[in-house]
């Protein structure tokens, strides 16, 4: 039976190459870890269940190439296991601290406990590969993986090096295939940045579609018919699926968005800051306060004030927002079917480490959603991109517009007063790569070597991350050091291959450090006619 | 026209040390040009003191006595060609520093110069020219506008364009029917060319007010006298004029494609271009209904609209709003030219055309479609009028 309507649900899960071999302890590591902690463990467990329970689903999942070369790394596997196992001690620690509170003392063991499965699933089930895990629900249909620009740079702000653009994807999907044994079918650009032309080095990669925020087709030459509400397709044949501004109000905005409800756990207090600074110090970062991930408040108002969590009506406010989610869509499905010559699609992604780190309750509003779907009878019904594609290959062929879901639309968010500098020395940066890659191809096992790192250097430089944290002032000074070691790192390299000179021992101790994408090839930088 | 300003000196912003670091002046002048967004573009340069030299050497009396310039050229892109036309002039400082430019259009081509501007003759030396770059589209594209289609399937090999034709062929045909009052009009159309009287004589309804329509065709008539139902007199005209099927079934070629909107409830983010604020998501599917930032109602209004007491108490349907696309289709020879009113349609080498019009108002819409033989020769015309009203269930 047909469905009336169509909802497909990405979630784009990304982190930047944050891996400190140098150091015993790195602060940003964390980042990967309190992901894993908090957002792909819980995800995989709802994803488990519905599979077991015979419930019908489909996500898609866009993993970036960094965050895959994490999750497979074994150093930061065991810097996981490491994490947890503090974690465990901390909550027993609140255990005992917490026996005569009546209402603190469930949500220590609570914290506890889940730590403890969490240690189980990753070390037991999944032998540590989250990868894997992830994979296994794609060999069973119910999850379309798609991968997107190897370091997560921003395209549109690195078209005027072709070369540049082209190797972001071409070694994502070099990288994809190495770990799926299979090719992705589409891509998520970073931040959704698309601008026209992108679409046909897309068709020559092979890929089928990609996502744009809804003014990319709004703007789109000529107007599409059906809004966001069907994919189009560019001249190119690649299909854009733009994003439900709707859907993404539901869950992203501040003030209207579910997770800001009163109910659900507050992410800004944390025990990290909260306890006793002799009490908390060994679990914190070199003496820093940090959150330890165990948070005992609701987020209750805006004041200061702050109520004790309380999971269970967290957990029924869940049910209601999802139940909300589907009868709102299943509503506005009834309109739009009337417009259209087939089902209308919702197009809805958002980042995978909203559900679970930001929003404690994601992955149960998550789970919560799919059964309603499930449960509807046809009335709503989830789909992948291809299998959208496959069901509905007659597309409009329109333009879209050069857009991103960053601030403002476009590209200001990474192109301001605050990191503007960024760009002039990855422009020339990628120009000397372009110019070695021509001049040094065929070369020995030494050059290629040290050209391959330089490659994985400027890569690691061009990541979206660097100017969006520095325009966010959140990790600035993390930010500045990352892009200006790895440019260094690359001019340094760059000069020893032309000098003929490389230093072996250092370019070895910056393969350890920086050690994502085994395979590349420098090569992937060699300009083809069409771009001199 | 423009206004520009200079920014803070790219110099403050990250460390003397890594910056010399960072420095490669291998490639030397550096001329980088980036869109920031619709009407904004972000230029930065440098030029190193050997490059300063040369030109010093090689245009001695430009160099002493001129203006460092940044020239912004303003192009478009026609059928696949960049053409450049008009410019205007930054006068800049620094030999290493950027700026951000306001320019006075989205969605058009530029590039600039660096370079130096005698301030005697005016004369502007080139030091170095940027990329091109294209501003972001900024507004919604005009609804009339051939509509294309295409079918991927497989490898990309199978990509093939598909007319609108092809595409309604597929749609259920009970899903957009054929208005009885389209068939109406069309036939006082017919009427009025051939038998004048008769057409006056079940004339009704222009100007009437909405609603009085249905009212006319019900059992109890609401209409002003001389007003006559028309089912007979429509039958009694075609029997007359000898009107066949054929006919008839040609009008079927006519078909509505969009027809209304409800909603209020399409809201903006953040993230969203402030031109995107007003939105109208009826502008695909019909009339507008803006975004809104909250769930209060669509504060959208159009003359012609009327709006729904009952359905702006819900809190989805707040507001009722209809448009119609209309999309005229067919197939000639080649060589064959179709217009429609002043329009010239593309043909396809198949002979086949399609086009579609956004009819926005309420009303009657007389679409004269005209196809012109080769070499000067025969004109014919087809006039189909399409007619839109409002129904609304409290009239």
């Amino acid at each position: 039976m047909e469905s009336r309507a169509y909802f497909c649900l990405i979630l784009h899960a990304h982190l930047p190459f944050v891996r400190h071999p140098e150091q015993d302890e790195c602060l940003e590591e964390r980042w990967l870890f309190e992901a894993i902690n908090e957002s792909y463990l819980p995800l995989l467990q709802v994803l488990e269940n519905l599979v077991e329970e015979g419930v019908d689903f489909r996500l898609t999942l866009s993993l970036s190439p960094t965050l895959m070369a994490m999750l497979v790394d074994p150093l930061l596997q065991e810097r996981f296991i490491r994490y947890l196992d503090r974690l465990i001690e901390l909550a027993e620690k609140e255990i005992l601290r917490n026996r005569h509170h009546q209402e603190l003392l469930p949500l220590s063991s609570l914290y506890h406990e889940k730590f403890l499965t969490n240690k189980r699933l990753f070390q037991q089930r999944y032998e540590r590969n989250l990868l894997s895990a992830f994979s296994h629900f794609q060999t069973l249909g119910k999850l379309e993986i798609i991968t997107c620009p190897a370091t997560h740079g921003y395209l549109p702000l690195l078209k005027m090096n072709p070369s540049s653009v082209r190797a972001q994807i071409a070694v994502a999907l070099d990288y994809y295939q190495k770990v799926f044994g299979q090719t992705s079918r589409g891509i998520w650009l970073p931040e959704c940045g698309y601008y026209p032309g992108l679409d046909q080095l897309l068709r020559s990669f092979g890929l089928r579609f990609f996502f744009l925020d809804t003014h990319g087709l709004a703007y789109a030459h000529p107007r599409p018919k059906y809004l966001v509400y069907a994919p189009v397709y560019c001249p190119s044949g690649v299909a854009a699926f733009g994003r439900d501004q709707r859907s993404a109000r539901q869950v992203w905005s501040a003030q209207e968005g579910y997770p800001a409800d009163p109910d659900y756990r507050e992410f800004y207090r944390d025990v990290g800051h909260d306890l006793d600074y002799e009490y908390i110090r060994p679990y914190l970062h070199q003496n820093l306060r940090v959150d330890t991930g165990i948070k005992y408040y609701r987020i209750t108002g805006s004041g200061r004030h702050k109520d004790f969590y309380h999971p269970p009506k967290a957990l029924a406010r869940a049910r209601e927002h999802a139940r909300d989610c589907f009868r709102s869509h299943e509503s506005y499905s009834l309109f739009l079917s009337r417009q259209m010559d087939r089902p209308p699609l919702f197009v809805a992604p958002y980042d995978a480490e909203l559900f679970g780190h930001w929003w404690y309750e994601g992955p149960d509003w998550l789970n919560f959603l799919i059964r309603e779907i499930a449960a509807s009878g046809g009335s709503l019904r989830m789909i992948t991109p291809s299998e959208y594609l496959e069901r509905f290959p007659i597309n409009q062929v329109v333009q879209p517009a050069a857009s991103s879901w960053g601030w403002k639309g476009y590209n200001e968010m990474w192109l301001n007063s605050t990191n503007k500098w960024i760009y002039p020395p990855l422009f020339k940066a990628a120009q000397l790569m372009e110019f070695l890659a021509a001049r040094f191809a065929g070369s020995n096992a030494e050059v290629r070597r040290a050209l391959n790192q330089a490659s994985r250097e400027l890569l690691l430089a061009q990541g979206s991350d660097w100017a969006f944290i520095i325009h966010n002032k959140t990790c600035v000074q993390y930010a500045i050091r990352r892009t200006i070691a790895h440019l260094e790192q690359f001019n340094r390299i760059c000069h020893q291959v032309l000098a003929g000179s490389i230093d072996t021992d250092w370019l070895e101790s910056i393969e350890r450090a920086d050690n994502l994408f085994p395979d590349i090839s420098f090569e992937v930088y060699q300009m083809d006619e069409s771009e001199n | 026209m423009h206004a520009s300003h200079a920014t803070a000196n790219s110099q403050n912003s990250y460390p003397a040390k890594e910056r010399a670091d960072l420095s490669t002046e291998w490639i030397s002048p550096l001329l980088l040009l980036l869109e920031v967004d619709p009407r904004h573009l972000y230029a930065c340069w440098e030029v190193w003191p050997e490059d300063l030299a040369a030109i010093g050497a090689q245009k001695k009396d430009i160099f002493q006595n001129s203006q460092l310039t940044l020239r912004i050229i303003e192009g478009e892109e026609d059928n696949g060609r960049q053409q450049f036309g008009s410019y205007f002039d930054l006068p800049v400082e620094g030999w290493k520093n950027d700026w951000y430019i306001e320019v006075p259009r989205s969605d058009r081509l530029y590039f600039a110069e660096l370079g130096l501007k005698s301030l005697a003759s005016g004369e502007f030396y080139v030091i170095k020219r940027s990329n091109v770059v294209k501003t972001p589209k900024n507004t919604i594209s005009s609804p009339q506008c051939q509509e294309k289609w295409m079918k991927v399937l497989g490898e990309y090999e199978t990509v093939s364009l598909i007319s609108s034709e092809e595409l309604l062929a597929q749609r259920p045909s009970s899903k957009y029917p054929i208005s009885q009052e389209m068939v109406e009009e069309y036939y006082r159309h017919l009427l009025s060319q051939h038998q004048p009287k008769k057409a006056a004589e079940i004339t009704r309804l222009e100007g009437a007010p909405a609603g009085q329509y249905e009212a006319a065709q019900g059992k109890e008539s609401r209409e002003p006298e001389g007003l006559i139902p028309t089912e007979a007199a429509f039958s009694e005209a075609r029997e007359q004029e000898g009107l066949s099927a054929p006919e008839w079934s040609s009008l079927a070629s006519l078909s509505s494609l969009s027809s209304s909107s409800f909603g209020s409830s399409f809201v903006a983010s953040d993230n969203l271009p402030s031109s995107l604020s007003s939105l109208e998501l009826g502008d695909f599917f019909g009339s507008p209904i803006s975004i809104l930032s909250s769930a209060a109602l669509s504060s959208y209004s159009r003359g012609d609209i009327r709006h729904s007491e009952k359905a702006a108490s819900s809190r989805l349907e707040a507001s009722f709003q209809y448009d119609l696309d209309l999309v005229i289709y067919g197939r000639t020879q080649p060589g064959v030219a179709i217009y429609i009113g002043e329009d010239a349609v593309p043909v396809h080498p198949d002979g086949s055309f399609s086009w579609r019009l956004n009819l926005g108002r309420q009303g009657k819409h007389w679409i004269c479609l005209r196809a012109q033989l080769p070499q000067g020769g025969e004109v014919r015309e087809f006039i189909p009028i399409w007619f839109q009203k409002i129904r609304t269930s409290g009239d």
